[in-house]
């Protein structure tokens, strides 16, 4: 049952695509209905608001239509749809990358060591705690930690070093860590 | 234990990142539509979509003339003691209607009633055009009484014939007689001159080698050319992306179905083996705040294919020289693919993925594989002996093989062509 399922899934996904490649509204209005929850879930780890991460998902399914004859059959759409969104979210990151500022280390991290605050914290909040990241920091976690990029490739695509993109996660996991803490502090006192 | 909690909130972090979902929102493709470009049909595509028309116009006006122009006149070779006459005639004394018009209908019917005797085919067809007959009566303004009708004809060049004849039966009385005449005496040569160029209507189907006299070079009985022939084609192939020459061939039987029509069918051979790298990237100029194009995947493509065509093609002879000819080809190929092999490796950053599709021989049979358009030139070198070279497109309407794949192509022969069978000694 499954099975048929995903067969008759892909069979609908491959006329969706054949759809859109001829330009077709209702193809592209039914795949972007299919996928919008998957691509605004990306796009809203790697901004720091609902309004940024729309920008991010309109501009990846604007590619995705122009591009979608490059598309292969071979390939797992939502793979490459997932590729789409990173480098659509990196290009952003890039544009806007003149007007950041560097982000400061706070010293004087509080140590925290209770794993159990982690079980307790809702997907939603771990998403609120990964926008409330400055940008960099946000899109070293997301690149390492989620999409399984290393150091040298981060560096690569954000025009940084090595070195610099291992700092920076360091950074971001103190800061994520500092957030819980203050989190779980208000929690209690709540 | 700061190693340990890291590593736990990374996983606890990476887990509800990858499960967080949204729903979907209607107001989320309202915006997108706006900021989409309106779709444009590119004139080319229209034209893709015509040419279709036009060619399939071109075919069917080709059949349609070959049909035609096999049309010859029947020649009636009938022996003296040819069977019977059928009239049936209202009496109509003040209009004296067409007697021409009630005669082709069913005359074994008729004749079953007169007599129980049933007509042969050969009989109906002789008087099945017997206006000529009939109508000087009626341009006399004689009234035609059933019954009557041959013994009151007058004596022009075919009645005194006809007035031979004897009536053998009648049916029905009065007004809705029916007469049925034996007629002794019908030569051949008469019917045949009267109904020559009166009787135009019918349809024949297309017979090999009928008119040998307009073309001097159809000397030859039956479906009388085999040619043998290399034909290399550049293969337009969007699926695989690896456009090339493929080399084929091929045999084929011709033979005429008129001074000007040939029909060729024939069956060719192709094999290729490809292999071919490509890297995609993402067009920063279609997309706006796209700065750098990116490379999205690169795709490298290896395998093999063979396949049978089997053109069926209409050969209009456009020149005919001493020793040269001149053909525009029409047809359409039937198509069945042989082994099949294709292989992807394909490489999106650092994750690889190889897919592998193989395909036994006759899986793959496409009835209309192509439609082709070409030229062919045929140079005779002896009597019997011609080399030829032709020229062609062929287009395909769907998708060929496993993949499938859209193979338009360019196709070129050269070949010998031997024409065989005994000689027409008329």
């Amino acid at each position: 049952m499954v099975f048929r399922k995903k067969i008759e899934g892909t069979f609908r996904l491959e006329k969706l695509i054949k759809g859109c490649s001829k330009g077709d509204r209702k193809a592209q209005e039914a795949l972007f209905s299919l996928y919008y929850g998957y691509a605004m879930s990306i796009s809203l780890r790697y901004s720091h608001c609902h309004e940024k991460a729309a920008d991010i998902t309109n501009d990846s399914f604007l590619k995705v239509f122009i591009n979608i004859q490059l598309f292969r059959e071979e390939a797992e759409f939502k793979f490459w749809l997932r590729k789409i969104i990173v480098n659509t979210a990196l290009d952003h990151y890039r544009k806007e990358k003149k007007h950041e500022n560097q982000v400061p280390l706070e010293s004087g991290f509080n140590e925290l060591t209770d794993e159990s605050v982690l079980d307790q914290l809702q997907s939603e909040d771990i998403l609120k705690l990964v926008q409330a990241l400055p940008e960099i920091y946000r899109f070293i976690f997301n690149l390492y930690e989620v999409e399984g990029y290393s150091h040298e490739e981060i560096a690569s695509v954000l025009g940084t070093t090595a070195g610099t993109s291992r700092a920076n996660l360091s950074r971001a996991k103190h800061l994520l860590r500092q957030m819980i803490l203050n989190l779980s502090a208000y929690e209690r006192i709540v | 234990m700061k190693e340990s909690f890291e590593n736990k909130m990374s996983n606890r972090f990476r887990e509800a990142l990858e499960n967080y979902q949204v729903q979907y929102d209607q107001r989320a493709w309202e915006r997108l539509s706006k900021e989409m470009p309106s779709r444009q049909v590119s004139p080319w595509k229209r034209w893709k979509f015509v040419k279709w028309w036009l060619g399939g116009i071109l075919v069917a006006g080709l059949i349609m003339y070959g049909y035609l122009s096999t049309y010859k006149p029947e020649v009636i070779n009938q022996s003296s003691q040819n069977s019977v006459f059928l009239s049936e005639k209202k009496a109509d004394n003040q209009s004296g209607m067409d007697a021409g018009n009630t005669l082709p209908v069913s005359p074994f019917v008729l004749n079953k009633k007169a007599s129980g005797e049933l007509l042969s085919k050969e009989a109906g067809s002789a008087l099945k055009s017997p206006q000529s007959v009939l109508k000087p009566s009626q341009q006399k303004g004689e009234s035609l009484l059933p019954g009557k009708y041959l013994e009151n004809a007058p004596e022009d060049e075919m009645s005194p014939k006809l007035i031979a004849g004897k009536i053998v039966g009648r049916i029905g009385q009065g007004d809705h007689q029916t007469t049925r005449e034996q007629l002794t005496e019908l030569p051949a040569r008469e019917i045949s001159t009267t109904t020559k160029n009166k009787h135009r209507v019918g349809f024949k189907f297309p017979e090999i080698n009928l008119d040998f006299s307009k073309n001097p070079n159809s000397h030859f009985v039956g479906p009388n050319k085999v040619s043998i022939y290399y034909n290399p084609e550049f293969q337009m192939e969007k699926t695989l992306r690896n456009p090339g020459l493929v080399h084929g061939l091929g045999i084929e039987f011709e033979g005429p179905i008129n001074s000007t029509i040939n029909l060729a069918v024939g069956v060719s051979y192709f094999s290729k083996q490809y292999s071919g790298s490509e890297t995609f990237r993402l067009d920063s100029s279609k997309v706006s705040g796209l700065q750098v194009p990116f490379v999205d995947s690169t795709i490298t493509r290896t395998g093999k294919y063979q396949f049978l065509e089997m053109p069926v093609t209409l050969r209009l002879n456009l020149y005919s020289g001493q020793r040269a000819q001149l053909f525009f080809d029409g047809g359409f190929s039937a198509i069945v693919f042989l082994n099949q092999e294709y292989n992807t490796h394909t490489v999106v950053n650092l994750d690889e993925t190889n897919n592998n599709i193989k395909q036994k021989a006759w899986k793959n049979i496409h009835p209309l594989g192509s439609l082709n358009l070409g030229l062919t030139y045929r140079y005779s070198l002896s009597e019997r002996f011609s080399i030829c070279g032709s020229v062609g497109y062929k287009n395909h309407l769907s998708g060929l093989g496993s993949l499938p794949m859209k193979l338009d192509r360019f196709s070129g022969k050269v070949g010998v062509v031997y024409r065989f069978g005994r000689k027409n000694v008329n």
